[in-house]
């Protein structure tokens, strides 16, 4: 989907990457701004939302206008203002039903479902880019930019649909002249960047799909062991870290092409021996949005342990409600909180420096890798399957 | 440079994650080993492409 559709190389990448260096700063900003409004419409008549979805860049265009309007002396009613608009909106598409149908019972018996809702495209990291600008412009971090270089940051085609999530202050459209090495090297990056990403998800993330579909009840309950669906998650690991590692890959291989650097989402996440170290290398872009724009504003760790905790509960709660409207996603968040504060616990505690006085290093090393990794996996039943079959799941694993 | 540090250095080239590349050697921007590496990861592509391919995070 989009990524993996030749329209998206052939009617998108390839003429904006032609015409971006050939063009004066100010028109490649305008260039950017137009061919993204195309990709959202495009890929929103074709794939999410129907002409519906496809009208919904009015209301993009709209926050829009409203942040650089208001933004431009930076004034805490502005800020409110965008944040109003820029999360109503999410909460609106996102999470309408999903809270309505929580309070009022299943949508049979309320009249408010709705029940053709679809998700603008890329909603949530419109919102997290809204967010950011106004926030840092806000409190100085940033200054206000034109219309054209706004514009251009919003609607930046490779990284519109999911990320990875940019920062104004980081985003330059200084490319590189035409025919220079560094124009080449861009190119060279760039595409082997993408022929890689493309070749993780055909070739190892969708491969996975045969295992990982047996995630579900008939399959849990009727597994003759409970390896079996130990294994099968384990898979649902591997795919969706190749998966989405994979979409970064294309997103960063084609904002190359174009001589824009994005930030990195992954850095061997899998590879790390405590949980908190695991969430500094899996969707950096998001986690450090997280850290900027809810930890820190929520006190961060200045209010002593009890409100770090607190923090922690409350940015891992945020972040498994943002990856999908339902409650299984907010236990996700919680699993990952209730690891991110044993972690604390035990580091604060001293429990690791007394194990490592008391064993080889590898050892301690390879026991931190393999918890680290099983404590992950594990978690993600909760996001792979709904919340009675990862119950199921866990019956199963634990019972047998 | 460790032979880890090497081997992650090298990962990083043929993923493309080194943003930059030697100017001259095998891994030089017109060594003749790039067309190669692209021909065999287009090739996987083509080999396993057709399946059903959603992506996980896009929706959000």
């Amino acid at each position: 989907m989009i990524f993996n559709t030749i329209t998206y190389f052939v009617a998108f990448l390839l003429p904006a990457a032609l015409l971006i260096r050939r063009l004066s700063t100010a028109s490649r900003e305008w260039l950017i701004a137009v061919i993204g409004a195309l990709f959202f419409v495009t890929f929103a008549i074709t794939s999410v939302g129907g002409l519906p979805g496809a009208l919904c860049l009015g209301i993009l265009l709209a926050i829009s206008m409203l942040t650089l309007a208001v933004m431009r002396k930076g004034s805490k009613l502005g800020l409110t203002l965008v944040l109003v608009a820029a999360l109503g909106t999410l909460g609106f598409f996102k999470y309408s039903n999903f809270f309505l149908t929580s309070v009022f019972g299943v949508s049979k018996v309320h009249p408010l479902y709705w029940k053709d809702a679809f998700l603008p495209l890329g909603i949530s990291f419109f919102t997290f880019e809204f967010v950011h600008y106004a926030v840092d412009v806000y409190q100085g971090k940033a200054e206000p930019v034109r219309p054209g270089k706004f514009l251009a940051f919003i609607l930046f085609f490779p990284t519109m649909v999911a990320g990875p999530i940019k920062r104004i202050q980081d985003f330059s459209l200084d490319v590189h002249p035409a025919g220079s090495r560094d124009a080449m090297v861009d190119w060279h990056r760039g595409i082997t960047r993408i022929l890689v990403g493309l070749a993780k998800k055909f070739a190892i993330a969708d491969l996975l799909t045969a295992i990982t579909d047996h995630l579900v009840s008939r399959d849990i309950v009727t597994a003759n062991h409970r390896l079996l669906p130990i294994i099968w998650i384990f898979a649902y690991g591997i795919k969706i870290y190749m998966d989405f590692s994979a979409y970064s890959d294309i997103a960063i291989g084609s904002s190359r092409i174009l001589g824009i650097k994005v930030p990195e989402n992954f850095d061997n996440p899998y590879g790390k021996t405590n949980i908190a170290q695991f969430w500094q290398h899996w969707h950096i872009s998001l986690y450090r949005w997280l850290v900027d724009y809810v930890f820190i504003p929520c006190g961060g760790s200045r209010g002593g342990s009890v409100a770090t905790y607190r923090n922690t509960w409350i940015v891992m709660l945020v972040s498994g409600l943002w990856h999908g409207a339902g409650w299984q996603f907010v236990i996700w968040g919680a699993w990952h909180a209730l690891g991110l504060s044993i972690h604390r616990l035990w580091s604060r505690g001293g429990a690791g420096g007394w194990l490592s006085s008391r064993m080889p290093d590898w050892l301690l090393v390879s026991i931190s890798w393999l918890v680290t990794f099983m404590y992950v996996n594990f978690g993600w039943s909760f996001f792979a399957m709904d919340f009675p079959t990862a119950l199921l799941w866990w019956r199963k694993v634990l019972l047998g | 440079m460790t032979l880890t540090q090497r081997l992650r250095r090298l990962i990083d080239i043929l993923t493309g994650k080194e943003t930059d590349l030697p100017t001259t050697g095998m891994l030089g921007y017109r060594s003749l080993l790039w067309p190669i590496w692209w021909v065999i990861l287009f090739a996987m592509i083509c080999v396993f492409s057709g399946q059903s391919s959603k992506f996980i995070y896009i929706d959000f």
